[in-house]
Parts: structure tokens; sequence; C-alpha cells
């Protein structure tokens, strides 16, 4: 097994040494900015 | 020396054999262990899932198909140490909290004077042969070195 991940998102993924990288899960729900609303004069 | 000739054959070879206990009859019946081993020395601190061999010198074992994970111990050799806040698993290959769920390097269950048997945190069944994993997250441990014991019960057919 090469690479999977568990469910709370990380990601587990060989590396050459035989070791597992761990990678953080990225945050999916990032805050979005308000959108620019120009002014019509 | 006089002998009795009444226990000649009195308990013969073929029910020696009959009654004998052999591997191939205990097998499926009696609980395994199998140990690994970890060291800073050898295996390093770094934030990753380590996997686990049987010895500090890398003999390859793995956790047998169809063994449903039970128990575990850890024989504190060094005590584990961080310069942060380390935390460490331990599970196999696509499950690393199947045996413990990370925990604190130097929490009561990682240290020698409190440690004891622990049931493994999921009674997993393993579908094929599964490496063990010492996950460090959090940060790096700086040292440390254990024997690892996980008993299981093979299944039975």
């Amino acid at each position: 097994m090469d690479e999977w991940t568990e469910p709370d998102g990380t990601v587990y993924r060989r590396k050459e040494n035989g070791d597992y990288e761990i990678i953080s899960p990225k945050k999916a729900t990032k805050a979005k900015k308000p959108k620019k609303t120009t002014k019509k004069e | 020396m006089p002998r009795n000739i009444k226990f000649n054959d009195f308990v013969s070879t073929p029910m020696l054999k009959a009654d004998s206990v052999t591997d191939a009859k205990t097998a499926t019946t009696i609980e395994k262990t199998l140990k690994f081993s970890y060291s800073f020395d050898v295996n390093g601190g770094d934030t990753v899932a380590k996997v686990l061999a049987a010895d500090l010198q890398g003999t390859a074992q793995k956790l047998p198909a169809g063994a449903i994970l039970k128990a575990f111990y850890l024989d504190i050799d060094i005590a584990f140490a961080s310069s942060g806040s380390a935390t460490i698993k331990l599970g196999h290959t696509g499950v690393t909290d199947s045996i413990l769920a990370a925990t604190a390097f130097d929490n009561a269950a990682l240290v020698a004077a409190t440690i004891g048997w622990e049931f493994c945190a999921k009674g997993t069944k393993l579908p094929a042969d599964k490496d063990l994993l010492f996950t460090i997250a959090g940060a790096a441990l700086t040292g440390g070195e254990a024997s690892i014991y996980i008993t299981y019960q093979e299944t039975i057919a």
C-alpha cells in the first residue's frame, strides 16, 4: 500500500526509505473574501 | 532392575502422537505475540509513520493476514523524549491508529513506570499482511527506545 487517506483527511504516502510521509488535510473551508462591489454613480 | 510388564505399551506411540500438542493443532486457537522494535538512534524521530522491524537490525516483519488485533505492551528501554509536543500512534498500513490513538510522548500510557498491557484501540481484523506503523506527529522525538509487543488471535476457519 503506497498511499491512503484516513477518515480525518490525512494522507499517508510512502517515501523512498519505506516510511510514510504525513500530509495534513487542506483546510477545505477557507473563509471567502466578500466580493468587491463597485458603486455605479 | 525389575520391571512390571503390565506397563509395557501402556501408553503407545500412536496415543502419544494423538495427544501431543503440536503447532498444527494450536496455531489457530492460541493467541500469538510479535515483538517489534523502535529506537531513536536507528529509526530517527522525524514526524512520519515509521515501519517497524522485528529488531534493531532491521529484520522485516509483518502482522499476518487474518490476525485480529487484541492487545499491546510497550517495554520502554529509553524514555521517549521531545523538545515539543510530540504524539505517538501505533497502527498498521491503512489504519495508523488501530492499536494506539495519538498519545503524548510523556503520557502515562507511554512511560515505563505506569505502562501496562492495553487493549488495541480498534478490534481490527487484518485483510492482508500489514506493516506495524509507529507514527510521530506534532513534533519530532529526540530520544527513546522500546520493544512493542502486539498480541493477536488468528482467524479460525
